[in-house]
């Protein structure tokens, strides 16, 4: 078996309540390989940044619930580290850089500062001066203009898109293996949004950085990943390469996001959109989370969870209707990668 | 649309609004921010017009003033050949309910006190004498049917409703009083992918059925090309160019235009890397914009004369308007 960058297999993650269990995240497994971009694919409680979050130990436990068969960095076992020594690990092997950048940023500290910390934390042994000057040339690699000026300065002072350059910088600040990035450009324009993205492009290809972009922008991913997940209700739909999960999508669920596009369609024609509304993950059912909405639905949709199925085209699809199709229902086969 | 020949039911002529800048207590007034600086254009019977530009463009400014939320500084905006801003007009409730909104924000635009119930009729206790008050239930039920809801919500409070279907209570709460013109502003941003198509349809549907204007302000380029009719583009206070919707898109003439839809990322398996143009920096502060065009500190073309003159609009083919010292030719 290869080694991968980094691995998750079958990661649960469950919110307990007196009142109520919330299922965020079922059975999640992927991998990323190094100088790869995986990008996680979902709308607002599909469960990317919950599933990311867990395994950087980010999640309170209670009340949330995590197991997971495997949780792999380079082969080591990420669930046996000892949480004394987890910090070795986070900004230094791993590094995730956060969705809003205000929020993420401390308002009372300087950018300087803020960035200064990996160094004061990681790097005991280098001095003020040192960590200055490394501070310095991370703004100058992330295309901030007068950095020496500009590290003085305070988040409010940084417009949205030097915020999340500051952020980035921090997050590349000791030169991390896996990189992941929770929806690195979604508070920002268009514009800015392709000069960012350009930015991690490069960074990755010069350090052979592996990239995890947790995203719900379609078009983007098609840009910028190498191989993606879909992700829907806390499960992952289909997954394999850009080539194959947008350029011959199987899951019903996949076929109605790239289908509910406006550029799915010719201009005047009506949308084409998903009917009814994302599941409540406290009530979760035994069957496929995207049954109610799912045109191709059966009865043991709604009773069974669905088997992981790979077909021909190269992709791995989640869905009984896939599975049946290929002569493989309802059993579970085994997943090559 | 075929009403194209017609009086424009609204019409924006070199409408400025600026916002003095303090600095501080006793320090009085260091600067100001043009947020609209300039921008003309008409908006016809029953069509969609579309404004898209980054975030300080200025076009949430443009929509509040549109609402009369901002007095303008000059300028002048004219509905059914009526000035707006007149001391008449202003005082004039029924030119309100002409003109209705829909926010961004399904969550916080709707009173978390009020039933939807309270909230539909509302616009009906203002605006009295529009409707008889023994027919309003009646009311409320139809528009939520037609917006896809069952009417027995009427009595729930906006908690108990999600996103997709709070915006359809929004664009029902739009439509109570009968309007001529809704303006949109960023109408589903906030709402997931899935259910953004939905309430799309559902504008597009209202629309037929009731022959309203809309102004759409987004963002999102996508959709913003999916509904609207004829667009304006919008930099830093200004109106840069402007035309149909397909011409503006396919071929554009301000280089800013053509940034920003190549900015825009697209699924385009096997197909050729598109040619993507990138922008340097940001957009600068509308406090102290750039003498002579203000997108020449970014554009690539910019010449000496960007500099030092700043472009007039010029009228084209197919009342393209642009401005533009040296705009794009589309060979």
């Amino acid at each position: 078996m290869t080694r991968h960058q980094f691995e998750l297999s079958n990661l649960n993650v469950a919110f307990r309540s007196p009142a109520q269990t919330v299922h965020a995240v079922r059975g999640v497994s992927f991998h990323v390989d190094k100088g790869e971009t995986f990008a996680i694919v979902g709308e607002s409680g599909s469960g990317k940044t919950v599933s990311m979050m867990a395994a950087m130990r980010l999640l309170q436990s209670p009340p949330a619930h995590i197991t997971a068969d495997a949780m792999r960095f380079k082969g080591e076992d990420l669930q046996a580290v000892r949480q004394r020594d987890w910090w070795r690990y986070t900004g230094e092997k791993i590094a995730m850089v956060f969705q809003d950048a205000l929020t993420a940023l401390n308002p009372v500290y300087t950018v300087g500062w803020q960035i200064g910390e990996m160094f004061r934390v990681h790097r005991p042994q280098m001095t003020r001066r040192e960590i200055r000057a490394a501070s310095i040339a991370l703004l100058t690699k992330v295309g901030i203009p007068e950095p020496e000026r500009r590290l003085d300065d305070y988040p409010h002072q940084f417009s949205g898109g030097m915020r999340q350059r500051a952020m980035i910088a921090m997050g590349i600040a000791l030169d991390p293996e896996v990189l992941i990035a929770d929806e690195p450009t979604t508070a920002l324009d268009v514009t800015v949004q392709a000069q960012i993205m350009d930015l991690l492009q490069q960074l990755k290809d010069e350090r052979q950085m592996s990239l995890i972009l947790i995203t719900h922008d379609l078009g983007l991913v098609a840009e910028t990943a190498d191989r993606v997940a879909i992700m829907y209700a806390g499960t992952v739909m289909e997954t394999g390469t850009i080539r194959q999960v947008l350029g011959t999508p199987r899951h019903p669920y996949t076929l109605g996001l790239l289908g509910s596009r406006p550029q799915a369609i010719e201009k005047g024609d009506k949308l084409r959109p998903i009917l009814g509304s994302p599941p409540n993950l406290a009530a979760a059912s035994r069957g496929c989370p995207f049954a109610p909405r799912c045109t191709a639905a059966k009865p043991v949709c709604s009773e069974q969870f669905p088997p992981t199925v790979h077909v021909p085209s190269g992709q791995d699809v989640t869905c009984h209707v896939v599975a049946e199709e290929a002569g493989q229902g309802n059993r579970q086969p085994e997943v090559t990668t | 649309m075929t009403t194209a020949t017609l009086a424009p039911l609204l019409s924006v002529s070199y409408l400025v609004k600026h916002f003095d800048v303090g600095g501080g207590l006793l320090r009085g007034k260091t600067g100001t921010v043009k947020a609209v600086d300039g921008v003309s254009f008409d908006i016809r019977r029953g069509e969609t017009f579309g404004i898209v530009g980054e975030s300080g463009c200025g076009k949430s400014t443009l929509a509040r003033t549109l609402l009369r939320l901002e007095t303008p500084n000059s300028g002048r905006v004219t509905f059914e050949g009526q000035d707006i801003f007149t001391p008449q007009a202003l005082s004039d409730k029924a030119l309100r309910r002409r003109i209705q909104v829909v926010f961004q924000d399904p969550f916080a635009a709707l009173s978390p006190r009020m039933t939807i119930y309270d909230v539909l009729t509302e616009p009906l206790k203002i605006h009295e004498g529009t409707l008889d008050k023994a027919r309003w239930p009646e009311r409320v039920r139809e528009l939520l049917e037609r917006v896809g809801l069952r009417p027995e919500f009427a009595n729930r409070f906006p908690h108990e409703f999600s996103g997709g279907q709070l915006q359809r209570i929004g664009i029902a709460r739009a439509l109570v009083l009968g309007p001529e013109l809704i303006i949109l502003d960023e109408p589903v941003s906030a709402l997931d992918v899935s259910i953004q198509a939905q309430v799309v349809n559902l504008l597009e549907e209202v629309q037929e059925e009731f022959g309203v204007a809309y102004m759409c302000i987004s963002h999102d380029l996508s959709i913003v090309r999916h509904i609207s009719d004829r667009i304006g583009v919008m930099y830093l206070g200004e109106m840069v160019e402007m035309g149909d919707c397909e011409d503006v898109y396919e071929t554009p003439a301000h280089p800013y235009t053509k940034a920003l839809l190549s900015a825009e990322p697209e699924i385009n398996i096997g197909g050729e890397k598109r040619q993507q143009v990138l922008l340097k920096g940001e957009v600068p502060s509308p406090v102290n914009p750039p003498s002579g065009c203000r997108f020449r500190t970014r554009c690539w073309k910019a010449q000496d004369k960007c500099r030092e003159v700043p472009p007039t609009t010029r009228v084209g083919d197919a009342d393209r308007v642009v401005k533009c010292h040296f705009p794009l030719t589309n060979d």
